[in-house]
Order: structure tokens, then C-alpha cells, then sequence
């Protein structure tokens, strides 16, 4: 009978002798030694401060790579550079875009190369715009960000009126989208709430019989739509430009109302009144205000640094289509491209 | 707290559910049906929870936000206290990784086959020197180092802090009072939500990371310690009082030592606890496994992410079967032989180390991932719908949304106005103990309404309800088959040890595509993540009913399926109802993955609060909304545990 467990728990409680247990010491001792082993023969190697003459220092420089490649290719080209041109180390840490904003405010981040601006008013304010933040705006990118409604391409070849949101009015082609959490009307698949999201005030104000229902994540979104793909499915979802999904995926952008700044007047008090297309995304980057003393080669070429959506592109085809590493994608684009990054050095 | 012996003796040796008992039950339960249909008729025009009652903590916690953000850099906090304790706490880190990384690979496979060959045997040893052996053939042999060394550090923590907590518990009823709900909310508070505000307070990277993983990772020790000091038999303690022990002596020599198996047992739990925040704390800078599990879901690389999740997995393995095998002190292998091999490993790692014999040779390495994929590709097609016959998981995923989770959510969100559920939820507590748990329920679900979360808190219970039913639908009738089978048992352990370390991380990319994006994703990934827990209780409890009693229902005749019904489960039923609870905590746990899978509710307002800024303060209030949630489902799971334990274990 074994009655061991009791209902309180499935703490087992053993009342035997405990002489018993003292004999073996030595070997719990020998087996956590090796394991413990030199715990004192360590070597955390902190370097810090001391700048020569001509700009460059021996801090580490610390980049942010934000959760997408177009981030991560910046960053690459970055840190080739600034370790060839300039002959700083580099160290990159994989971090949430938004954990990324108070480490560059203790300076413990140097810089975040690729910032969409519809998702951080907030941390604009609190971090760039705040007299007390420790975080500066370090200009363009260069590369052009797009919000939109996209749909697979298949959708719009068999029902061309699906190319623009007029399409959607007709309720039959809204039930294409259907799904069991929407019933009658049209799902559109909502995104990662780290972007700006008007499609609610959209939807009402145009009279479209959809229902957004939010992934949550942009993992989710993708799945989504590579499930709903790879079967020839209707979906409808919240994606961006540029986005490796357009690499993997023949997609449409849903044409909505034009944008202007009249439509976007309420944006700012979450957008009631919204009836029109995401603006344009202009990337921009930001470092910690600390570096332009520290490092100050290093800021100006981080400042100065610019390409275009094509530049981008043209590595992030070679990650996502050729399969390269970042660090080859980048440094192949450094290759053919030196008059483009000779512009940003010191 | 005594359920009415049933009328006459004889059912007490051959118990079962006395009829009278089971009357009353429906009795009650027709009783609180009519009662709240009309209660609902009459009420119907009160309309949603009043905004204008919204405590709104939201405020606040901006507020303190934006002055933690103004001060980073300059106050005494930060520049006395927080950075000292973040450099410190992130050098032990370092210096723990780079000793780590310094080892060479053949000693980790050395002690891990040692470690387990001692304290379980030598077929353990050999499942050690495969499981350590995975990471270098997986070549993510520095990622696991990274995690082993974060997990190290935290887990020691955890024992730094958490035994001392719980022998001060274990002797202070009103400190245990007090430490209860604070570690139950610990448990419970979802880590999304904190992530970010902490990274304000000691920037990002392993300290946060270690932070965070600490608050989860505490609560299993200091409730070990305490129940394990608790639990001992008196008449040892007072042994040790009448030889003139004074209580600090009896504690250290008598108490501490007779509770270590139960401490590591605790630990085991804190080890687990500590693995499951892998991933998440990644997302602050981490790295380690759960960078690698985030990074190839980024592409919906499954299988590279399964990979590294296994990872997790075996580390979680191989260290659970060691603490549980050190726990029992009767269980020991071959010690001489073992002692020597280990001693003579020392200086076989002092060479190895010195002449950088660190990395796993890279011929040896192999990938499954793209196995994975194409069978993730393969079930994304075929079996979503298979061949158009309206059977397969998308057909089932709408069956459950459109049967079940929709009008349930009417039903708690609408149909019943916000009074009523909360008398309702009074009344069962009345019911079921007495007017303090009545009151605490009522002024839980009150609060949740007062957060402004009362509509997201519903659609939540609705999908917990959900979940929790499928669960034990299928963990019931397993753990009945575990019981009486022990190749079953044996069998499937493997798997129920999969589900409950594999990081839901993995999972998410996979249950999307077989589900549709939803509530229904969510539920599933819930059920897989809970059923181990119901599985097992189950076959706790149906162990537990004495052979004797079951030896008399078979020869008074009945059969197999009679004793099942009449005997053995009804028996094993305040077992079953921990089983219950069980699920029903970590079904809650899984709301914040929900809400990455389009589950709305709660879990959509913690992720959001990871993803912007402005929406920390509404996490918060979504965060206490589930802390509040787990309590009341906790309680009232606890108390009908309660009324069916038989009097003589009812405490």
C-alpha cells in the first residue's frame, strides 16, 4: 500500500532515521565542487572610458536588435562599420522594441537603429521630448514604412472588386472573410498591439460589415496567414511594408480612402473620427544622448547613417530568399554600396 | 468543516456518493439556476458594471512611470541602491556564465550521467549523458549555458530568500496568514506586465530577467519549506524538546534536516518554475534558449524553435530527476564507484579547461528542424479540414467557439448582469463554507468591475471554463488508466513531462495554424499545458484508495466498472477536485498566451502592456484582474475539495 502522497500536497514527508543521511558528504561535496568549479577564475571584462584625439574611444558600443530582420540588417551594417571605420567593439542585444527605450535612457543601449514612429508617440515624449530624458533623435533612416490592409493576391483574382475597400461593402464578399468568432460579417485579422491601430474607427466610419478580431502578435498574424495561404483560403489582415512576409507571400494592399490630415485630425484622441489609409512611417533612430561625448565618431556616423527602402530590401531578399547570414547580407551590401556608407563616416 | 456522515454505518466501510448528499446537491443547484434566471429577468436593464466607479489605477502608475523615466539617471535611488545591485547581481551573473563556458563539454555530460547514476540508477545515468550530449549535438550548447547560469543564479536566490520566509511562516501562523495570498500572487500576476516597468528600474538584461524570474520562482520553496516544518510528527520535536534541546537547536538539528526532503521537493518545483520563464525573459535581453525559441518564431521557423524549446524540455528532465532522486535519501547507486569516477573527473576538467577544450565537436552535430517544418507544413494542410469532409481542427475549432465559448461569454458577460454573479458567487461560497468566503469572493469579483475589467474578466472565465472542461475530459479518464496500468503510466510520462516545460512559446505558431486565429488556439494551448497536472492527480488520488476497501467491493461483487464508479472515484474525489484546482491555475496562467493568439480578454491587455508604453497602467489593472480571478476559482475549488475529503481527513 502506498500511501506516501498525502491530499495536502504531493509533499512526501519521511520520518525515517536521519543518521542515515549524514553518510554521504564527501560526495555530494566532490560532485558540487566540480560542478562549481573556479567559481572565482572569472573574467568580466568591463572597459570603460578614455577617448583619443580623433573621436574614437574605447567604450563598447551597445545596438539594439529590435525583434525583425530589417532591425537586425541595420544593426550589422552598423557594427561592421563602426568596428572597421572607427575601430570600436560593438556588442548587439536582442531586446523588445519597447524595453529598448529606458536602457538607451541609462545609456546602458548606445542605440536603436529602426524605430516606427506610429508606435511610440508615448516614449517620443517621455524619453526624446522630456527635459529629463537621456535619449536624442538621431534622424532618418531612410527606409519608408506603410501600415494597410492586405489580402492575398488570389483573393483579388477572383474578385477584382476586393482591390479596394468598396469591395467590402458588399456584404456576400465581406462573408468571404468570415470566421466562427465573427458570425455574418468579414474578420480582419488586427495586429500586434505595439502598432497603431485605427481599423475599429475605419471599419464604423466606412459602414464595412467586418469585425476586427486581434491576433495579439505579429507571430500570430503570420502564422494566420501562412495557414490561410498555404490553403487557398480568404484572410484579411493588418501588415506592413517593408515585411519579409512580401517576400514569402504574393499579397494586395486593400486600397482605402486617401490619407490627409484632416481625416487624421482625432488621431491623437484615439482616432474616433478616422475614415482613411495609415500615413506613411517615416523609420528614424534614436541613441542614448551620452554617446555624442563618449563616442563621439561614433554618433556621427550613426546619426548620419541613411539608406533607402531598396537598400534594405536588398538585404533582407538576400536573408529571407537566399538564405545568407545577417552579418553576409550586410557586409555584402557594404561591398557594393561604399558610396553610399562612405557619407556617413566622421 | 465535517459533510454529514451518511445515514447509517455500513456506507462508511463501502462508501459512495450518498444518495442523499447527491439529491441536495441538485436541489441547491436547480434552486441557484431559477434563482439567477430570475434575478437576470429582473435585472436586465442595469446594464454593464458602471464606468463611473472605475478606481482607475491606470493613473497612477503612469504617473510613477514618468517620474522613474525623469529620475533614471540622477536620483539617490538609482545611483545609491538600484545600480550598485543591478552591476553586482549582473557580474555573479557573468562570472557564473563565463565558469560555465569554461568547463569543458565532456565534464557536463560526465555529471549529468554521475549525478542522476547516483541518485537513480544506472539506466538514469545513461538518459543523463544522452540528455547533456542533446545540447551539443543540437549546437545550442551556449544557449543552454547562458540559461543554466541565469536559472543557477535565480534558483539560488530563491533558496537564499525563500527557505528563511518559509521557516518564519512554518512558525508564525500570522506570518503564513499574510505570506499566502502575497505568493499566490505572485504565481499568478502575469510577467508581461511587470516586464517593462522593470526594466526602468534596473535596465534591461539579466537582472530584470533574474527578477522577474525570481517572483515566479519563489512561491513553490517558501510553501515547501513551511508545509515540509509544518508536517513533521510531533513526537520527535518533542523528543528533542524533553532532551533539552532549546527551540533554535531543535530547529536547525531537528526540524531543518527531517524537512529536507520536502524542501527539495520545493526546489524541484522552483527549478521547473524557473525554466518556464525561459522565454520571457528573452524578451528583456536574455538570450540564452528562449532568444533562440523567440528568434525562429519571428519566421515561424517551428521547427528551429522546437529545437531549442527541447532544450528547455531536457534541461528541465534531467534536473527534476535529479532533485527528486536526491530527495529520497534511500535512493542511492553504486556511491563508491560513482564517487571515484566523479573525483577522477576533476582533474579530466582542470586539463580539459585549461586547454580550451570547451566546444561540442561540431561532426557530431544534427538538426531535426527541417523535419519539424515540413510536418508542421504537412497538418497545416491535411488536417485542417481533411479532404473537405467538414472533419478536422478547423471544423472543430468553430464547433467550440460557436457551441461553447460564444454563448458562455453571452451567458457571464451579458446575460447575467454584474449583481447578480455577484451574488451568485456569494451564495456559492455560502454554500459551500460559510459567510467569510462568501464575503471575499463577492468583494474579489466586486474589485475586478471597480479595475474597469469586468467584461474582459468574463470572456476570460468563459474560456477558462471551456478550457478547464476539456481538460479534464480527457485527464480524467487518462489518470484512471494510469492508475490502474503501470506500463501506461511509464509510457506516457515522457509526454506529460514534454507538455508541461515545453515553452507555450513553441506552441503558438503551430496551434494558429491548425486552429485559425482566436479563442480557440489559446484554449488549446491551455489544455495541453494543464493536463499533465490533471492526469496526474487523478492517478494520485485513484492510488490512494485503499487496496482493502477495494479487495471488499470486488468480493461483494461488483465489477470492474462498478467499483470504478461507486468505489474508487468517489473516493479519490477530493483528490480529483485538487486535480480541478490544478487546472483551473494553470489554464489561468495560460491567459497572457491567449491573448498572443487572438484570445482577447485579460491576456490582450498584459501583452499590450508589454508592447506600448502607454498601456502599462490598464496591464496592471488586467494583471491584479487575473490575480483576482485565480483566488476566487482557487477558494471555491478548495472548498468543494473540502466538503467531499471524509471527515476523517477533513482538516
Amino acid at each position: 500500500m502506498n500511501t506516501s502522497h498525502t491530499y495536502k500536497g504531493e509533499i512526501m514527508i519521511t520520518t525515517g532515521p536521519s543518521r542515515r543521511r549524514r553518510g554521504r558528504p564527501a560526495l555530494a561535496v566532490a560532485f558540487v565542487a566540480t560542478l562549481g568549479l573556479a567559481a572565482a577564475a572569472c573574467g568580466s571584462d568591463d572597459d570603460a572610458g578614455g577617448s583619443s584625439s580623433s573621436g574614437a574611444s574605447d567604450e563598447v558600443i551597445t545596438l539594439a536588435v529590435n525583434p525583425w530582420n530589417g532591425s537586425a540588417v541595420n544593426v550589422a551594417v552598423a557594427e561592421q562599420l563602426i568596428e572597421s571605420e572607427i575601430g570600436q567593439t560593438v556588442e548587439t542585444v536582442e531586446i523588445d522594441e519597447n524595453a529598448t527605450w529606458p536602457a538607451i535612457n541609462t545609456g546602458d543601449i548606445s542605440a536603436a537603429l529602426e524605430m516606427w514612429p506610429s508606435g511610440h508617440a508615448q516614449n517620443v515624449a517621455d524619453f526624446i521630448d522630456n527635459p529629463d530624458g537621456n535619449v536624442a533623435n538621431a534622424g532618418l533612416l531612410g527606409p519608408v514604412g506603410k501600415i494597410g490592409w492586405y489580402i492575398p493576391t488570389y483573393m483579388v483574382e477572383q474578385h477584382p472588386e476586393l482591390a479596394t475597400w468598396e469591395g467590402f461593402q458588399d456584404p456576400e464578399l465581406a462573408k468571404l472573410f468570415a470566421t466562427a468568432e465573427t458570425g455574418d460579417k468579414g474578420q480582419f485579422l488586427g495586429g500586434d498591439p505595439s502598432f497603431v491601430q485605427y481599423d475599429e474607427s475605419i471599419i464604423a466610419n466606412l459602414g464595412l460589415p467586418v469585425e476586427v478580431v486581434y491576433a495579439g502578435s505579429e507571430e500570430a498574424i503570420l502564422a494566420a496567414l501562412d495557414a490561410a495561404y498555404s490553403r487557398e483560403e480568404p484572410i484579411l489582415v493588418y501588415l506592413w511594408t517593408p515585411h519579409s512576409a512580401h517576400n514569402k507571400y504574393d499579397l494586395t494592399e486593400v486600397e482605402l480612402p486617401a490619407y490627409t490630415d484632416e481625416c487624421y485630425a482625432s488621431a491623437a484622441d484615439g482616432g474616433a473620427d478616422v475614415a482613411c489609409d495609415y500615413p506613411a512611417d517615416e523609420l528614424f533612430k534614436i541613441v542614448s544622448e551620452d554617446l555624442a561625448s563618449s563616442s563621439p565618431a561614433v554618433n556621427t556616423l550613426l546619426t548620419k547613417m541613411n539608406y533607402t527602402t531598396a537598400d534594405q530590401i536588398e538585404m533582407l531578399a538576400a536573408v529571407e530568399t537566399d538564405g545568407k547570414s545577417i552579418e553576409d547580407a550586410a557586409a555584402a551590401w557594404i561591398e557594393a554600396h561604399p558610396d553610399t556608407w562612405k557619407a556617413w563616416l566622421p | 468543516m465535517t459533510v454529514a456522515p451518511a445515514a447509517d454505518g455500513a456506507t462508511r466501510s463501502a462508501p459512495g456518493w450518498p444518495q442523499s448528499t447527491l439529491a441536495r446537491v441538485g436541489i441547491w443547484v436547480a434552486v441557484g439556476v431559477a434563482l439567477t434566471w430570475v434575478a437576470s429577468r429582473l435585472l436586465g436593464s442595469v446594464g454593464e458594471f458602471p464606468q463611473s466607479w472605475d478606481v482607475g489605477l491606470a493613473e497612477p502608475i503612469s504617473d510613477a512611470r514618468g517620474w522613474l523615466i525623469d529620475n533614471q539617471r540622477t536620483h539617490w535611488l538609482y545611483t545609491a541602491i538600484l545600480d550598485p545591485f543591478s552591476d553586482v547581481t549582473e557580474g555573479a551573473i557573468e562570472a557564473l556564465e563565463s565558469t560555465l563556458l569554461w568547463i569543458p563539454w565532456y565534464s557536463y555530460v560526465g555529471i549529468a550521467g554521475l549525478g542522476l547514476w547516483w541518485t537513480r540508477g544506472r539506466a538514469a545515468g545513461l538518459l543523463g549523458v544522452a540528455g547533456a550530449s542533446y545540447f551539443g549535438v543540437l549546437d545550442v550548447w551556449e544557449q543552454g549555458l547562458s540559461t543554466l547560469s541565469l536559472m543557477g543564479v535565480a534558483v539560488t536566490c530563491a533558496v537564499v530568500i525563500g527557505v528563511p520566509i518559509g521557516v518564519w511562516s512554518s512558525r508564525s501562523d500570522r506570518v503564513q496568514r499574510v505570506a499566502r495570498p502575497v505568493l499566490d500572487a505572485m504565481q499568478t500576476f502575469p510577467g508581461f506586465v511587470y516586464l517593462i516597468p522593470f526594466t526602468l528600474l534596473f535596465s534591461f538584461g539579466p537582472v530584470t530577467s533574474l527578477l522577474a524570474t525570481l517572483i515566479f520562482a519563489l512561491p513553490p520553496i517558501v510553501r515547501a519549506t513551511d508545509l515540509g516544518i509544518r508536517n513533521l510528527p510531533p513526537g520527535l520535536i518533542d523528543a528533542a524538546a524533553m532532551s533539552g534541546a532549546t527551540e533554535r537547536q531543535t530547529l536547525i538539528k531537528v526540524r531543518f534536516p527531517l524537512a529536507r526532503p520536502a524542501i527539495l521537493v520545493g526546489l524541484n518545483q522552483t527549478i521547473n518554475m524557473a525554466l518556464s520563464l525561459v522565454v520571457i525573459a528573452a524578451l528583456i535581453g536574455a538570450g540564452g534558449l528562449g532568444g533562440s525559441v523567440l528568434r525562429a518564431l519571428q519566421t515561424l521557423q517551428v521547427g528551429a524553435a522546437a529545437e531549442s524549446g527541447l532544450a528547455i524540455v531536457v534541461m528541465a528532465i534531467l534536473l527534476d530527476r535529479f532533485f527528486s532522486g536526491l530527495a529520497d535519501p534511500t535512493s542511492r547507486h553504486d556511491p563508491a564507484r560513482v564517487k571515484l569516477l566523479a573525483i577522477a573527473m576533476i582533474p579530466a576538467t582542470l586539463v580539459g579547461g585549461i586547454l580550451g577544450w570547451t566546444t561540442f565537436p561540431s561532426q557530431l552535430t544534427w538538426s531535426f528542424a527541417g523535419g519539424i517544418d515540413r510536418a508542421v507544413e504537412w497538418a497545416q494542410v491535411n488536417l485542417f479540414d481533411i479532404a473537405d469532409s467538414g472533419i478536422g481542427t478547423g471544423p472543430f475549432s468553430d464547433f467550440i467557439t460557436i457551441r461553447f465559448i460564444t454563448p458562455l461569454r453571452e451567458l457571464f458577460a451579458q446575460d447575467i448582469p454584474w449583481p447578480v454573479m455577484i451574488g451568485l458567487v456569494a451564495a456559492i461560497g455560502l454554500a459551500l463554507s460559510g459567510w467569510r468566503l462568501a464575503a471575499g469572493l463577492a468583494a474579489a469579483l466586486a474589485a475586478i468591475g471597480l479595475l474597469g475589467m469586468w467584461e474582459l474578466s468574463m470572456d476570460t472565465v468563459a474560456q477558462c471554463i471551456v478550457a478547464m472542461a476539456m481538460t479534464l475530459m480527457i485527464g480524467v479518464p487518462v489518470g484512471v488508466l494510469t492508475a490502474r496500468y503501470d506500463r501506461v503510466r511509464a509510457a506516457i510520462r515522457p509526454i506529460l513531462d514534454f507538455l508541461q516545460t515545453i515553452p507555450s512559446f513553441v506552441l503558438l505558431v503551430p496551434v494558429i495554424m491548425l486552429f485559425n486565429v482566436g479563442r480557440v488556439p489559446g484554449i488549446m494551448a491551455a489544455v495541453l499545458y494543464a493536463l499533465p497536472a490533471a492526469i496526474h492527480y487523478t492517478d494520485l488520488g485513484l492510488r490512494g484508495v485503499p487496496a482493502a476497501t477495494r479487495e471488499a467491493a470486488t468480493s461483494f461483487g461488483a465489477t470492474g466498472r462498478q467499483r470504478l464508479l461507486k468505489v474508487d472515484l468517489p473516493l479519490a474525489a477530493p483528490q480529483i477536485m485538487v486535480a480541478v484546482n490544478q487546472t483551473i491555475m494553470l489554464v489561468l496562467s495560460m491567459v497572457v498566451i491567449a491573448g498572443l493568439v487572438g484570445g482577447g480578454g485579460l491576456g490582450l491587455e498584459t501583452v499590450r502592456a508589454l508592447r506600448r508604453s502607454d498601456s502599462v497602467g490598464t496591464g496592471f489593472e488586467a494583471g491584479i484582474a487575473i490575480v483576482l480571478l485565480a483566488a476566487i476559482l482557487d477558494r471555491v475549488t478548495r472548498a468543494i475539495a473540502d466538503r467531499l475529503s471524509p471527515p476523517s481527513a477533513a482538516r
